[in-house]
């Protein structure tokens, strides 16, 4: 009798709630409060990204894995796949569609860090990349095109790494960070600002071969 | 309009202050229900919520959503003035709430959950599975009803309230539903993180109710109260309550 009248009632009254699954592959979007075009920068796993490029907007799809990171010929790079979209985009409209210009991901080299498996992605927690470093690379495709980004000025920032349990399993290293940088493209100096991630590794997202 | 509407309410009340029938007395035990819906629970640093940026009225709901409902029973009595036309109530009232959060399982079996946030440590995060945290509290509290009988006496006679509460806390205790049951050891410290519940809190309703029964004699009550609210003052609380309704039983003994 008791389920029944909750029943009756929570029909009624919940009935403009919405349905949906959603587990940690899913990326869950908080607009920033500053930049609304942005994801808010946070330390959950929520696999969001997103940064001003030029005067476009770099962000994190539901189509795309958000982040991986590869080690392949001794070298280890941390990619964000996503795409390019216009900085005054509708946010929820866009959020979960494709209302893309292109594709864009951008992929940064970590020289001298060698995990073996996704686990040992903690041992970037606090860590700050100069992306001026001599030797490393930053890599955007955009569209179908390879750019190369000569940076002079630029870093990228770990500023969290952590294991995550779920119900005393490790599942997963959430990755929470910064960056931006400043570089050359085709000679013409452009701009990637106020980048944010938050975003979880897991063993398939982690490739080493 | 509105003054044709108060006078056309009014004045049963005020024509009966002109005659003086004996006074209706009774004593009443009543039992009642009220839903409250609240607010999605989406500003919890604890719970890993899916929001949706604006919000518009199908937008806002979180994927987690919270709801309050609460039971109770009582003794009440009434006294009825002005020539029977205004009811006096009060009395001492039980009162029972459930506030939970869960996914959207109320009406489904489904073994949906979402992740609760149970420890943070340099460089380890530990999530919990919950399908739902509900925070049973128990109250004792103070009834205040003023029903108006603006009609004859009749064996039916429709009625309306105004009615209010103000209940003090005497217990609680968080029931959890993992989705792992092994994981029930953490109950303890789930129940340490959630807010802790009201330590007072009142309610306001608006009611129309039905007093069965001929006049001097054993009856009922039946009351739809519409809309019903909820007064906690502390921001910092496990639900948000908006407002809701229910329905309220009594048996009434005249003497």
């Amino acid at each position: 009798m008791k389920n029944s009248i909750l029943l009756l009632s929570a029909l009624c009254i919940l009935a403009s709630c919405s349905t949906s699954e959603y587990d940690l592959e899913k990326s869950v979007y908080l607009p920033d409060d500053e930049f609304s075009s942005l994801p808010a920068y946070t330390e959950w796993g929520y696999n969001t990204f997103g940064a001003f490029y030029e005067r476009k907007v770099f962000i994190y799809n539901d189509n795309e894995v958000p982040a991986k990171v590869i080690h392949t010929n001794d070298l280890a790079r941390f990619v964000l796949k996503g795409g390019l979209a216009p900085a005054d985009y509708n946010d929820y409209y866009y959020n979960g569609y494709n209302y893309y210009t292109s594709s864009m991901s951008l992929s940064f080299d970590l020289p001298g860090f060698h995990p073996l498996t996704y686990k040992d992605l903690v041992q970037l927690n606090d860590t700050v990349i100069d992306l001026t470093a001599p030797g490393l690379n930053v890599m955007a495709v955009i569209g179908s095109d390879t750019v190369d980004m000569d940076i002079f000025n630029g870093r990228l920032q770990f500023k969290r790494a952590q294991h995550l349990f779920v119900d005393n399993n490790p599942v997963k290293v959430i990755l929470s960070g910064y960056f931006g940088f400043q570089a050359l493209v085709n000679g013409e100096p452009i701009s990637l600002s106020y980048g944010r991630f938050d975003v979880g590794i897991d063993e398939y997202d982690f490739a080493r071969y | 309009m509105k003054k044709i509407l108060l006078f056309a309410l009014l004045f049963p009340l005020l024509q009966g202050t002109f005659g003086q029938d004996k006074p209706f007395r009774s004593i009443s035990f009543e039992a009642g229900v009220d839903f409250i819906n609240c607010e999605p629970p989406d500003d919890k640093d604890y719970i890993r919520a899916d929001v949706v940026p604006y919000n518009y009225y199908y937008e806002s709901a979180s994927y987690v959503m919270a709801l309050l409902y609460k039971n109770y029973y009582g003794l009440k009595f009434e006294k009825r003035i002005l020539n029977n036309k205004l009811g006096v109530v009060s009395g001492i009232r039980y009162t029972r709430t459930d506030a939970s959060i869960g996914k959207d399982t109320y009406w489904t079996p489904r073994t949906e959950y979402f992740y609760l946030l149970s420890a943070q440590d340099g460089t380890n995060t530990e999530f919990l599975k919950v399908k739902s945290i509900t925070e049973i509290s128990h109250y004792i509290g103070i009834p205040l009803e003023f029903r108006i009988y603006p009609y004859h006496e009749h064996k039916v006679q429709l009625y309306y309230k105004i009615g209010f509460d103000f209940n003090f806390l005497i217990n609680d205790k968080a029931d959890v539903v993992f989705l792992n049951s092994l994981m029930e050891s953490h109950e303890n410290e789930v129940e340490g993180i959630i807010e802790n519940p009201w330590k007072f809190y009142a309610t306001a309703c608006l009611a129309i109710g039905f007093k069965i029964g001929d006049p001097g004699k054993p009856g009922i009550n039946i009351e739809a109260c519409v809309p019903s609210g909820i007064l906690s003052g502390n921001r910092n609380s496990f639900v948000a309550p908006t407002i809701g309704g229910g329905i309220q039983l009594s048996i009434r003994f005249p003497f």
